[in-house]
């Protein structure tokens, strides 16, 4: 009953199997591990998210009851514990916020500084730079408000750096630098910000324009 | 057979690779992939490797037309205005910007913990069932807009998301002083002006204009002495209003609408009544001793009601379990028939007042009620309600004959085309006779202001052929056919008649040249510090939001433009009414940074324009080159209905 044709055919995938067996094996157990190992890592990620969340469901609590003491305590407990995630860079700044709000502007700055010195994402360290600044301005330390808006290089907020350090230069009475300044917000900020046309305003009240 | 053998195995081996082929990017790569490769066919943006489908586009832009539906009830919007290509640009930008603001998030290793996503869906309150999360509404919310769990979770997780990214920008900043002050002494400089106006009436006296300029103006505007085609009409008006007056309502029918027993409640008359009861929880389904145990408890309870009628309220409190009404003795207020539950209903309508049932039950459990106060409401007349009653069948009624006088209408108008006269005297119609009618409309009757009826009337058939126009929907059951009386061909006024105008307009116009000459060089003048005399104006002094009265707003620009570092300044620029003005700037005022009321509102302000220009710039710098890309521009063009 047997057909030659399908016993060669059967034939050659026998041989092939003999041949490639252990290939085929490998392969798949290369797979296998790879899998395991995604799973793990992703296991092993929302592990630390849950852990930091529960943290940072503390910072936020404690904001929005205006508790600054409170907010302050969890955002450090946050940053000790989970350093490396995102919300670790939220909870300092939600911190920083409140502290601000309560008249606690050092303790405020602690938390901005911890962004500035341990955040992974860049866009923020320049946000928290800027925030800063605006803090030691408002005590008077310009040059070193204006030394610090140095370090910002994010391509994200450069118009919003430059304002800042035009509203610094204004009070120290450096018009014509405060000037540029302005002139730059202008020229970088997107169509969409509000910074072109409240520069101008800025920029027209400090003269020497042409 | 073996072949057979061979390939029912080899069956199962691709079943098990497809098999593995499905399981293996699900478990790698999330329930996303399998929504985002179904949708690759109509794939609209690409960001960053996710798609915007079609579908999710079309989902933002219905909502965002809700939106605005929502936002202009209180007037008729076109439908137009809401399927705009600007308003799909602007949909689409913001999902591009929504999606952009999601793959920063997964960079930033940004996961929403699962504790995090449960609350925020427990929250929400279409999911809720008495105040707590219910699986069951949950599921059947999601089912009604077409979503699964797994999508709906993910697409909140992606809002969440979003949401921290955002709290990080924008809600927990605060604008220092020094920007205050910076906003209030630069933005809120005044500055000091006089102005002097060079008008164009002083040259008039100079510019002559001679007959061939007038004769090349007039050529060469032709279209500004048009006088537009206009024709006179004959038409006829067939409206709904008009038939329902002409239907009769007998008394008889009115005596039949009124004794329905569909329309009694109408006209009142209900009775209502007020009842208290003590309620012994127990669901039909619960096991039988629980049921007994109830029912002995509710027995209890009417033993002491017995005992005491006038106790009821204190017994209530004691013994029902109706968190509703225990705490106020049982009190269920005023309701009419079909408000309760059937056996409670009976049980209620057949007590007298103050009298107390015995054990009632429901699917609630056992009830004890007691009667207390019954209302009998006067119910309306037959005459009191004939005139409503009258209108509510003449509306029914008018439906019908309108739309059979309708067809016969249009069809005489279209059959017996030359004149109106056949269908107005067939269906007792008024011919009326209009004033003149332009394209732009204009007619006394608004009925015949309707474009589609004015499109026609000046179409070849009515004009030049001299037919009647169809029969047009003016409006909602109202018809109207017009037939040409008049038409005057569009024509020009004549030179003789317009040659002064003309004259005037161009001496005005070279005149306003002139002054604008001579105020450029009187402003050059100042600017070389020489002393001439002008009339100036009273100093004003001058805010930059102010809209000052009679000053172009182009020189209040220039104004706070103006390098003020000497004083004084000059600047200078024409006006819409061909004066040149020029403005002497002699003192600038520093905007106060005291005023604490002042420093509130400002701060307030900046808050929000920070937060709009921090968020303005983070997106920007995420939509570099490359970041995403746009697959079907079509989407962008309005589309066709269908």
């Amino acid at each position: 009953m047997l057909d030659l044709e399908e016993q060669e055919k059967i034939d050659i995938l026998k041989a092939w199997w003999k041949q490639y067996a252990s290939w085929v094996w490998a392969f798949v157990l290369v797979l296998a591990v790879s899998y395991a190992s995604m799973q793990g890592w992703h296991y092993y990620q929302r592990g630390q998210a849950e852990k930091a969340g529960v943290l940072f469901d503390a910072v936020r609590a404690a904001a929005r009851g205006g508790d600054a003491v409170a907010a302050l305590q969890a955002a450090k407990a946050l940053q000790e514990a989970q350093p490396a995630s995102p919300l670790a860079t939220r909870g300092a700044l939600i911190a920083a916020a409140v502290g601000h709000v309560k008249g606690d502007d050092v303790g405020a700055r602690l938390e901005l500084e911890w962004v500035i010195a341990h955040s992974s994402e860049a866009p923020m360290v320049d946000l928290a730079r800027i925030r800063v600044a605006g803090l030691l301005a408002d005590e008077k330390k310009f040059d070193e408000a204006l030394k610090l808006l140095d370090a910002n290089h994010d391509p994200a907020f450069v118009a919003l750096t430059a304002d800042r350090r035009g509203d610094i230069l204004t009070a120290q009475g450096k018009w014509s630098d405060a000037r540029a300044a302005y002139q730059t917000a202008m020229d970088r900020s997107p169509a969409t910000g509000v910074l072109k046309q409240l520069d101008t305003y800025k920029r027209d009240a400090l003269g020497e324009s042409k | 057979m073996l072949l057979e053998k061979f390939r029912s195995m080899s069956k199962t081996w691709v079943a098990k690779v497809i098999l593995v082929a499905i399981t293996v990017p699900f478990a790698l790569f999330g329930l996303e992939y399998y929504f985002r490769q179904s949708g690759t066919a109509d794939t609209v943006a690409k960001v960053d490797g996710y798609s915007i489908t079609q579908a999710e586009f079309n989902e933002t832009l219905r909502s965002q037309q809700e939106q605005l539906r929502a936002n202009n009830r209180d007037q008729a919007l076109d439908p137009a205005s809401l399927d705009t290509p600007q308003l799909r640009s602007e949909v689409l930008n913001a999902l591009i910007n929504r999606h952009l603001a999601t793959r920063y998030a997964d960079h930033a290793n940004i996961i929403i913990p699962d504790h995090l996503l449960v609350s925020e869906i427990s929250r929400i309150e279409p999911f809720q069932d008495n105040g707590h999360f219910s699986q069951a509404r949950y599921e059947e919310a999601l089912r009604a807009r077409g979503l699964v769990p797994a999508l709906f979770e993910s697409r909140l997780r992606d809002d969440l998301k979003n949401e921290l990214v955002q709290e990080g920008l924008i809600t927990t900043d605060w604008v220092p002083q020094v920007s205050v002050n910076a906003f209030l002494t630069l933005s809120g400089q005044q500055r000091d002006v006089s102005v002097a106006e060079i008008t164009p009436d002083a040259f008039l006296e100079r510019v002559k204009v001679d007959d061939a300029t007038i004769q090349k103006y007039y050529d060469s505007h032709l279209d500004r002495f048009k006088v537009e085609e206009r024709v006179k009409v004959q038409y006829l008006v067939l409206s709904a209003d008009q038939l329902s007056q002409s239907i009769e309502v007998s008394a008889a029918d009115v005596a039949k609408a009124y004794a329905d027993p569909a329309n009694k409640a109408r006209w009142g008359g209900q009775e209502t009544r007020r009842a208290s009861h003590i309620l012994i929880l127990a669901a039909p389904k619960a096991p039988n001793a629980e049921r007994v145990a109830a029912r002995a408890l509710a027995e209890k309870a009417l033993v002491e009601v017995n005992a005491n009628p006038s106790q009821f309220a204190a017994i209530a409190k004691k013994y029902s379990q109706d968190p509703g009404s225990a705490a106020t003795g049982g009190d269920l207020g005023y309701f009419g028939r079909g408000a309760m539950t059937p056996a409670f209903e009976n049980a209620v309508f057949s007590l007298k007042p103050d009298q107390v049932s015995g054990i009632v039950e429901t699917e609630f459990g056992f009830h004890i009620i007691r009667l207390t106060d019954i209302k009998t409401a006067k119910g309306k007349t037959v005459t009191e309600v004939t005139p409503e009653i009258t209108a509510e069948l003449r509306r029914q009624r008018v439906g019908q004959r309108f739309s059979e006088s309708a067809e016969n209408f249009s069809n005489l108008v279209y059959e017996q085309s030359a004149s109106l006269k056949p269908a107005a005297e067939r269906l007792k119609l008024t011919l009326k006779d209009s004033g003149w009618i332009t394209h732009a409309g204009q007619a006394q009757d608004p009925l015949l202001n309707n474009p589609k009826l004015i499109a026609a009337l000046f179409a070849p058939e009515s004009v030049k052929n001299g037919r009647n126009t169809q029969a047009i929907e003016v409006s909602p059951n109202v018809l109207v056919a017009a037939h040409v009386t008049l038409y005057e061909a569009p024509t020009a006024r004549p030179l003789n008649e317009v040659g002064p105008l003309i004259a005037q307009l161009l001496r005005r116009e070279e005149a306003g040249k002139l002054a604008a000459q001579e105020g450029a060089a009187r402003l050059a003048d100042l600017q070389a510090g020489k002393n001439i005399s002008l009339k100036w104006s009273a100093v004003r002094r001058l805010n930059r939001q102010d809209a000052v009265g009679g000053l172009p707003s182009g020189l209040v620009a220039d104004v706070f433009k103006a390098n003020a570092n000497h004083l004084p300044v000059y600047t200078g620029s024409a006006t819409a009414n061909g004066s040149y003005v020029i403005a002497q700037i002699s003192a600038v005022v520093p905007g106060t940074i005291t005023d604490a009321a002042r420093r509130k509102q400002a701060e307030i302000g900046l808050v929000r324009g920070y937060g709009d220009e921090v968020m303005a710039e983070f997106l920007a710098a995420l939509r570099t080159e490359g970041s995403f890309r746009l697959v079907n521009k079509a989407i962008l063009e309005k589309q066709k209905q269908n």
